[in-house]
């Protein structure tokens, strides 16, 4: 699998000591010289030439530290398999669109140095996605660089918890105003998860083309990957897409036009204004149509 | 969970081998985890038998060569290869599944049936997971359309207990929500209640959204169209987050339906918005031994098409 562009890669790190992740490889560096101490201490402890009245006790005393180090072993492998709840929680909270909730449930998989660092770039990757929903794009691209800096990613029974990066990332980067950064980003990331990560590929590249003035191609988008989307994206996202594809039809009093206007009513009030950051057109069509978090 | 063992009783078992869940009793189960060791001790065991019977010499030099650090060692790596590829293969098979969710989502059925086909003939020997692949195969068989098969595999995957004892992926709540809408969609909603409180007792407390489809269901089914309208209202934004794509589909459905049924043709006119654009063929198991409801869809159908 391909890796991040370096662009990305060679953002400065998050300050805090929370938000970031030691990466894989040192990970499974660990995890293998444990695993070679273990060996070599059992080894010594059956077959190092011992010349002395206390043979017996440092065998064993070598052979009981040998066992001790692969229980330690044995807790990271179990550690690895535990998906901690707190994470669940808050992609649930956040799907709910209770943003602020769910960001204390993660800040407490962040805090915890116990949990093991690839389930911390699950929550890291699920930060950024509020930072942005928050409207700050720079700082949701920082933490996902971080989580593409970690490698975390390439584990294959993670792929499901990190398919979205991509696509989110590229739109971070169009919300932020810069397009030809998102379509970079959009080209040479991997591709996570493949089909599992169609979904928010879709949002971010509808957005660019309803952006860079080819509604049409915005339209058409939408309308035939509509399938992957809903099978991929969570309900903020959908309405995201929806509301994109609303923007891009022409004729805006058309049952289609509103039918996909009236599919895409926020949860709540405000909730889609990250995409209007810096793109004028869509706010004063979010707040003619009552999407807005304004006096409406 | 004398309830759950009478209602499975009426559901029969499905025919077809790999479609069967194992299912082990407490002492059995250890049994098999311990497997690895109890060989390792009775190979070590039989060496030294053997050694102690006749001509010393002979076997114990036998005994020795296997014993030794050579031996060990390529012992304890047949073991240790042998445990990292099952869980190499389980890991494959649980990405499988989760892309199957995908395909049972985005209303692809077919290849969806034929994903979770597979899972469950080659997860067959990773038993917690065989429940949970074959009973994901009778979701994907339900939303095709073949509800009998589809509740017999539901009824075989959480007969096998696999996923009702302390599961907290709750899988089995989540099955036992399904048994109940079909059930309900079928129209036998002495049987659906009964469900809908095994899954109710299953389910942990952000697992909610599917118990609302059943309760809608059922209330549909019984003539309360308001009353079912009102709950999905009510509970739209909890179960909306929880749901997945096509199962929120079908809820937007349910609540346009019974909007319409009440005569609220305002508010049916923007729950029928949610389901733009239409994907082919998703919603039809709702209709398939309900012919109001296919009905209604069939019109919406047609009308967009217009």
């Amino acid at each position: 699998m391909s890796a991040f562009p370096h662009e990305l890669l060679a953002r400065a790190r998050p300050r805090d000591a929370s938000e970031q992740v030691r990466p894989r490889w040192q990970e499974n560096a660990r995890s293998l010289g444990a695993l070679g101490g273990a060996v070599g201490l059992a080894l010594l402890a059956g077959f190092a030439p011992i010349h002395s009245a206390f043979e017996l006790p440092v065998r064993l005393g070598l052979g009981g530290m040998a066992v001790v180090l692969l229980q330690v072993i044995a807790r990271q492998a179990r550690r690895v398999g535990t998906w901690p709840p707190e994470i669940e929680e808050g992609i649930g909270l956040l799907r709910a669109g209770d943003l602020g909730a769910a960001n204390a449930r993660l800040e407490v998989v962040l805090a915890d140095a116990r949990i093991h660092p690839a389930f911390r770039a699950v929550a890291l990757a699920w930060r950024a996605l509020i930072a942005l929903r928050h409207g700050d794009p720079a700082r949701a691209q920082d933490l996902w660089a971080e989580v593409a800096r970690s490698g975390h990613w390439r584990e294959s029974g993670l792929r499901f918890a990190f398919c979205g990066v991509p696509g989110l990332l590229a739109l971070a980067a169009a919300v932020e105003g810069d397009l030809p950064r998102a379509q970079r980003f959009l080209e040479s990331s991997p591709r996570i998860g493949g089909e599992l990560g169609l979904g928010s590929r879709l949002l971010a590249s509808t957005y660019l083309a309803a952006r860079s003035g080819d509604p049409q191609a915005a339209r058409e988008m939408a309308r035939e990957h509509w399938a992957s989307a809903e099978a991929t994206l969570a309900p903020g996202e959908l309405r995201a897409l929806r509301v994109l594809a609303a923007f891009a039809q022409t004729d805006v009093q058309s049952a289609v036009a509103r039918s996909w206007r009236e599919g895409a009513r926020p949860g709540w009030p405000g909730e889609l204004d990250y995409l209007a950051r810096t793109w004028p057109e869509l706010g004063g069509y979010l707040a003619q149509h009552g999407f807005g978090s304004g006096d409406g | 969970m004398g309830e759950l063992e009478a209602l499975l009783r009426a559901i029969g078992r499905p025919q077809v081998g790999h479609h069967r869940v194992r299912r082990f009793g407490p002492i059995r189960q250890a049994l098999r985890r311990t497997v690895p060791y109890l060989l390792m001790f009775a190979a070590t065991y039989l060496a030294f038998s053997l050694a102690s019977v006749r001509e010393p010499g002979r076997m114990l030099r036998i005994v020795d060569a296997a014993l030794s650090t050579r031996g060990l060692v390529l012992l304890f790596a047949a073991i240790f290869a042998v445990v990292f590829w099952r869980r190499r293969a389980l890991r494959r098979l649980t990405v499988a599944n989760n892309e199957g969710a995908i395909l049972c989502a985005g209303g692809r059925r077919d290849e969806a049936v034929a994903l979770f086909e597979s899972l469950a003939r080659r997860g067959r020997r990773h038993l917690p997971y065989h429940a949970l692949f074959v009973g994901n195969l009778g979701v994907a068989k339900v939303i095709r359309g073949e509800l009998a098969e589809g509740k017999a595999l539901l009824g075989e995957a959480l007969r096998s207990r696999w996923l009702t004892r302390a599961n907290p992926s709750a899988a089995g709540g989540a099955f036992a929500a399904w048994l109940s809408r079909t059930y309900a969609l079928e129209n036998d909603l002495r049987v659906a209640r009964s469900w809908r409180e095994v899954a109710s007792a299953l389910l942990p407390p952000r697992r909610r959204g599917a118990l609302l489809i059943a309760d809608a269901t059922i209330l549909l089914r019984a003539g309360h169209a308001g009353a079912a309208a009102d709950a999905i209202s009510a509970g739209w934004m909890g179960a909306e987050g929880e749901l997945p794509g096509h199962e929120r589909r079908a809820l937007r459905a349910l609540h346009a339906f019974a909007l319409a049924q009440a005569g609220r043709d305002a508010e049916t006119a923007s729950a029928l918005a949610g389901l733009w654009p239409p994907i082919p063929n998703q919603l039809d198991y709702l209709g398939a031994s309900w012919p109001e409801l296919r009905g209604f869809l069939a019109a919406w159908k047609l009308a967009q098409a217009a």
